[in-house]
């Protein structure tokens, strides 16, 4: 049901050894794994709200759930389309590791604050803050060097629907807004 | 009144907990919350890790209606959390005196009058001036770091909820808090259950390996206990718990219990503990004997609040038979019982999963209310959904009356 992990290192080290396992380039495993690493790390340092009454078995170190498992694949297949969709200086480039990390970290956090976000969506967001604002037409077009099948209205649908999603505390937020130039671009949260 | 509408809602709250929690108790609403679905839960006894956890919180609960601090913390969250419903009710009430009574009135009006002089129409304005006002407000009230619709609406019952908290987290003179006591109890139970299921024979060793998977305050207790008792303490620790927590001060009566439960021979530590309950050893430090959760319930003189505690109804008439099988300290020493206890036991209890409620009762109603209850104590509800939701009907409301004025005849 779930992988407990003593520290961040070792949480690191088991992400990136499961993303390598399953044939993601090093150096985008590593990015990937860091973001995952530092969104948890951030989560548990959060101020817990007082008056919390409830009686838990709360589990010490980091964990890793069964069904983080196909989200965290997930993750790692969008940021590897992503490097693909910025090859300029190949995947060691730190600005793209650093852009890969930025955006594993903020659909971790999104998918830890309760919101289940399908592949069109990560890969969406992934393209967004990998490339900055975008144009629809230009989204998909860079999309589509992953998933050939999708089209101008599945990517808008997959936008909108980043425009306004409920996270777990129950704050309504954005990821992806559009401007009066219908240029869309991604927030972090 | 938002909370107090939330409380018919029957669109339970499914709360999505963070992975390093894999189940929490609401005492205060006899509710316990799974980090699991339900198809996972009816398929427990395949998943040894989800039912090593139902038993730590089912712990959780046989504390509840064993013991008399576990029950009267139980009791106080439950009555602060319904006083502050009452309050907030009646303050939007107040709020909006007119519109209010014309409510009330309108709905309270034989049918004919209703029909004749149309009273749902005007019903319907003093319902939508009530939520306007109150929408509002709420949104004049809300703190900038909770979007919870309780914390908005009632802030003063988080600070009720921020004391009972804060005294079970204090710690006396022995160094161990109720906290310690209740928590360590639970963590060290499910380590217990664990190893019947293994058949591990050396209990001291199981735990001393298994509470670092905690957080790290699930051990204090245990090593507080073992500094004194040496691996002698897997024997004592939970019969020495189960007695602390008849005390006002748990932390301050546990190092006394086990300095007197450690005299008897091995093998005899739940008897000797019975015979010490029959007692009733005072200790100035550990203030009051309250007793059980059954002896407190039954005694009026000793119960600080107005109504009886419904919620636990079940398992406190099990537990005050004179015919039950087995009694508070074979229940909370030893987790031989656990899975032994009838259907019965259980009722009352709601289960929360990833994918709707569970629960022993049949009473649909009963088993939402109890599951809001729960979600308004541990901030479940949320704000700006009800907000959404409150400008959506406004509008709803507004458009329906435009085409209505602007109709053809």
């Amino acid at each position: 049901m779930s992988q407990q992990y003593a520290s961040e290192q070792d949480l690191l080290a088991a992400v990136t050894a499961r993303l390598q396992a399953h044939g993601v380039d090093p150096n985008i495993a590593a990015a990937v794994s860091g973001g995952v690493a530092e969104a948890e790390t951030e989560r548990r340092a959060e101020p817990v709200l007082p008056g919390d009454t409830a009686l838990n078995v709360r589990l010490g170190g980091f964990v890793i759930r069964d069904d983080d498992l196909p989200f965290l694949d997930a993750l790692s297949a969008v940021a590897t389309a992503v490097a693909a969709s910025t090859a300029t200086a190949g995947v060691a480039s730190p600005l793209l590791i650093a852009a890969l990390t930025s955006v594993a970290k903020l659909c971790w956090n999104v998918w830890r604050k309760g919101i289940m976000l399908n592949a069109t969506q990560v890969l969406a967001i992934g393209l967004l803050r990998a490339h900055g604002p975008l144009e629809l037409a230009k989204l998909t077009d860079l999309a589509r060097q992953k998933q050939p099948d999708i089209d101008l209205a599945t990517m808008k649908a997959a936008l909108r629907s980043l425009s306004e999603l409920e996270l777990n505390d129950g704050r309504i937020v954005a990821l992806a807004t559009v401007d009066a130039s219908d240029t869309w671009r991604a927030h972090a949260i | 009144m938002p909370i107090f509408s939330v409380l018919f809602n029957e669109q339970a709250p499914v709360p999505r907990l963070p992975p390093e929690v894999a189940a929490q108790f609401a005492p205060g609403a006899n509710v316990m919350i799974l980090n699991a679905t339900r198809a996972e839960f009816r398929s427990m006894p395949e998943r040894p890790v989800l039912a090593s956890n139902y038993v730590h919180e089912g712990y959780h609960l046989l504390q509840t209606v064993c013991t008399g601090y576990a029950f009267a913390r139980a009791q106080r969250i439950k009555e602060v959390t319904l006083r502050s419903i009452r309050r907030s009710l009646w303050r939007d009430l107040r709020r909006n005196p007119g519109a209010s009574a014309l409510f009330f009135a309108c709905n309270a009006a034989p049918e004919f009058l209703r029909r004749r002089f149309e009273l749902d129409r005007i019903k319907n304005v003093a319902a939508v001036l009530i939520q306007w006002n109150t929408l509002h407000a709420i949104q004049m009230q809300a703190p900038a770091n909770d979007h919870s619709l309780a914390g908005a609406d009632v802030p003063d019952l988080f600070q009720d909820l921020a004391l009972i908290q804060q005294e079970l987290g204090e710690a006396g003179a022995s160094g161990l808090s109720a906290w310690h006591i209740i928590e360590g109890g639970a963590a060290v139970f499910q380590l217990a259950y664990e190893a019947t299921q293994t058949g591990a024979d050396d209990l001291d060793a199981t735990l001393t390996a298994g509470l670092p998977r905690f957080d790290a305050d699930y051990g204090v207790a245990y090593a507080f206990a073992r500094e004194r008792c040496g691996a002698r303490a897997a024997a004592l620790f939970l019969p020495a718990a189960a007695l602390a927590l008849r005390y006002e001060r748990p932390g301050e009566a546990f190092p006394g219990i086990l300095e007197q439960l450690r005299t008897c021979e091995p093998g005899t530590e739940i008897a000797h503990a019975r015979s010490l309950a029959g007692r009733r050893p005072r200790m100035a430090a550990a203030g009051r004997y309250l007793g059980t959760a059954a002896e407190l319930s039954a005694w009026s003189w000793r119960r600080p609040w107005r109504r009886p505690h419904s919620y636990y109804k079940a398992p406190l008439a099990f537990l005050s038979r004179p015919d039950r099988p087995v009694d508070e300290i074979d229940l909370l020493g030893s987790p031989a019982q656990f899975f032994k206890l009838p259907h019965e036991f259980f009722q009352g209890l709601v289960l929360v999963t990833h994918d709707g409620l569970l629960a022993a009762s049949t009473d649909s109603l009963e088993l939402h209310m109890r599951a809001q209850l729960a979600g308004i104590q541990l901030r479940f509800d949320k704000r700006p959904r009800w907000e959404k939701q409150v400008l959506s009907d406004l509008s709803a409301w507004g458009r329906s009356v435009a085409q209505r004025m602007f109709a053809g005849p």
